[in-house]
């Protein structure tokens, strides 16, 4: 089963030296960490949204928290048990939260084989986040019409791939505290927006947007665009 | 041999709180379909009062209801199958159906509804629905919450289970010293819920002994766990009082003026003798258990070995700070050392904070003023608890005992 964890930062956090890198190579070597990215920092992140005819996009994340997701890491594991441990052992357990949230299929037919792209990230790549909005007028995306958004980002390469995530409802949290492990059930932060989908972006901050304000998903819910950081040292 | 309708029923009974977690579990095993196999285990207790009642109750009626549980989802399957065209399905299915030890059906079914993925009272309610078999309305009454609450929590945590991938199985050994943490608290929640609700009403037995059997199940097949047997020693030796502990009012009467002779003595020998051998590892159970057998093994209450009890709470408090627990060792402290000692231990806990609100703080302390002469206040502190009361029969008896104060002061 696939798995995203994301990586949370929590104000609650230990300091710790642990290296990333190895956590990396360990995850890596077994083919279990399929993929994964730290991100810039919430305060750089544009929410675009769909109303109507409007397009708006504002600046900063939609929902405000202390904490905020600071990476991604999909990972191919047998299980939640495995997944458990796999995030039990990211540093960022102690210093921050890893939530984990299950993959869904979503099948939008032929041409829209919705893979997560390869490798690291150059400067022009964005992660756009789906989160859901119980603001938003009701509004149920059409799948032709999400797939046609999917297929044309594929054809074009402004679309990398994505992930549709199961409900939060199925998320579970893992920190590391004073040494032990805690394993809850439940998202990072309690909000009533919750994200459903992650999708990889391929272009400037404007073209990004463009393609985001284009999804069906951004008239019933959120898209938030975060870019990756590219410069780790 | 035909049976009569009531010798039916009883086994029928008997099965059903024996082997509801064995057909259900094996169901699961088999289809991973937590809402197939509930269906097919209920099915096939539904069959088996007709069927005994012509045939005779079968010498294994576990391995009867299992065979017809399994036969139903074999058939849903085969259906379902027939239905999408997926033959093969079903020939996956009908590999797997080598009998499995009934201990290790239900300890998986244990593993998997504690798992620490699942929200807390989640847990608690699916443990009791699939392994022990209550109904979403048993569970509902122990609980004091809404049926239709339970059935939520039920169906959340088997979505749960289906959505995020949650392995049926006993953890592997590297991750089962800390899975076994979740499962024994479970367990102990479940009893004490039956045992000293945490609404102040009166014990509710059935769930205190259905705890006990759950910790016997666990403690049977992770032997190789001494905090499982100390979970299983403390809670046979809280259970052995149960005919003493409450009176004609349902009010509790204390340890100290327990009427002994209703001390159920086989359920003490058997605690002492589990917690005799897990003790030699200190862990909260175990620790706790030894406390346990302290009191259960004076004969009067003046004999208690206090001076041994006080040094089992500091190995205690050692493995983690707990103002319950410190509490508790005041009370010990006071029983050994005197009054004076109680009162400077209570006023000495360090975090008042967790204790806000626990009637046990004002009544120790004003058990150890009463005690040091000092009866206006410990008037004073009987009504500050009698205030917090959590019922109506502790509450009474504080006022009682403010009212003797009151009086001579």
């Amino acid at each position: 089963m696939k798995y995203v964890l994301f990586v949370a930062t929590d104000p609650a956090g230990e300091p710790t030296d642990e290296n990333p890198q190895a956590w990396v190579d360990r995850w890596n070597d077994r083919g279990v960490r399929v993929e994964g990215m730290p991100l810039r920092p919430a305060a750089e992140t544009r929410t675009v949204r769909v109303r109507g005819d409007r397009v708006l996009v504002t600046d900063g994340p939609f929902a405000e928290t202390t904490e905020w997701i600071a990476g991604y890491d999909l990972v191919e594991a047998a299980d939640l048990d495995e997944a458990i441990e796999v995030a039990a052992s990211h540093p960022m357990a102690t210093g921050g939260r890893i939530e984990i949230r299950p993959v869904g299929p979503i099948g939008l037919g032929p041409g829209t084989e919705n893979v997560p792209h390869e490798g690291d990230a150059p400067a022009s790549r964005f992660l756009g986040i789906f989160r859901t909005d119980p603001g938003a007028p009701p509004f149920t995306p059409e799948p032709a019409a999400v797939a046609d958004w999917v297929r044309d980002g594929l054809a074009s390469g402004r679309c990398l791939g994505g992930q549709h995530l199961r409900p939060v409802e199925d998320a579970t949290l893992v920190r590391r505290r004073g040494g032990k492990l805690l394993v809850t059930h439940g998202a990072y932060t309690d909000v009533p927006e919750w994200v459903s989908g992650i999708v990889f972006v391929d272009g400037d901050w404007q073209e990004s947007i463009n393609y985001l304000s284009r999804c069906p998903m951004a008239r019933s819910g959120i898209a938030e665009l975060r870019e990756f950081w590219t410069d780790l040292s | 041999m035909r049976a009569g309708p009531a010798q039916v029923r009883a086994a029928l009974a008997e099965a059903y709180r024996g082997e509801w977690g064995v057909v259900f579990g094996t169901i699961v095993r088999m289809t991973g379909d937590w809402e197939l196999a509930e269906d097919c285990a209920q099915e096939a207790f539904a069959r088996a009062l007709p069927a005994w009642g012509q045939e005779g109750v079968p010498r294994r009626p576990g391995a009867w209801l299992v065979t017809t549980a399994r036969h139903r989802a074999l058939d849903v399957l085969r259906r379902q199958a027939t239905e999408r065209g997926k033959l093969s399905e079903v020939a996956a299915h009908e590999a797997i159906r080598e009998p499995q030890p009934p201990g290790d059906e239900r300890l998986r079914l244990v593993f998997t509804c504690c798992h620490p993925a699942l929200p807390l009272e989640s847990r608690v309610a699916l443990t009791l629905r699939a392994v022990s078999g209550l109904t979403t309305r048993e569970i509902a009454r122990a609980f004091l919450v809404g049926e239709d609450t339970v059935s939520q929590r039920i169906l959340r945590a088997k979505h749960k289970i289906a959505g995020a991938g949650i392995p049926y199985r006993v953890p592997p050994p590297g991750a089962r010293a800390e899975r076994l943490d979740g499962v024994l608290a479970v367990i102990y929640l479940v009893f004490t819920e039956g045992y000293a609700p945490s609404d102040g009403s009166t014990a509710r037995d059935n769930l205190a002994e259905e705890a006990v059997r759950l910790a016997r199940l666990v403690a049977a097949e992770a032997p190789d766990e001494p905090e499982a047997r100390g979970l299983l020693a403390l809670l046979l030796l809280q259970h052995s009082r149960r005919a003493a502990r409450l009176d004609a009012d349902g009010g509790q009467v204390t340890l100290e003026r327990q009427d002994r002779t209703r001390w159920d003595r086989t359920l003490i020998a058997e605690g002492v003798a589990l917690g005799r051998e897990a003790v030699a590892v200190d862990g909260p159970y175990t620790l706790q258990a030894a406390i346990a057998a302290q009191h259960a093994l004076a004969p009067v209450a003046a004999a208690t070995d206090w001076a041994a009890i006080v040094a089992l709470y500091d190995r205690l408090l050692a493995l983690r700070a707990n103002p319950v627990v410190a509490l508790n060792r005041a009370v010990a402290l006071g029983m050994r050392d005197g009054p004076q000692a109680q009162l400077n231990a209570v006023d000495a806990l360090c975090s008042p904070k967790a204790l806000a609100g626990n009637h046990a703080v004002p009544a120790v302390r004003a058990d150890a003023l009463h005690r040091l002469g000092r009866t206006r206040e410990a008037a004073e502190a009987y009504r500050a608890a009698e205030a917090i009361a959590p019922n109506r029969a502790i509450a009474r008896e504080y006022a009682q005992r403010a009212a003797e104060g009151e009086l001579v002061g």
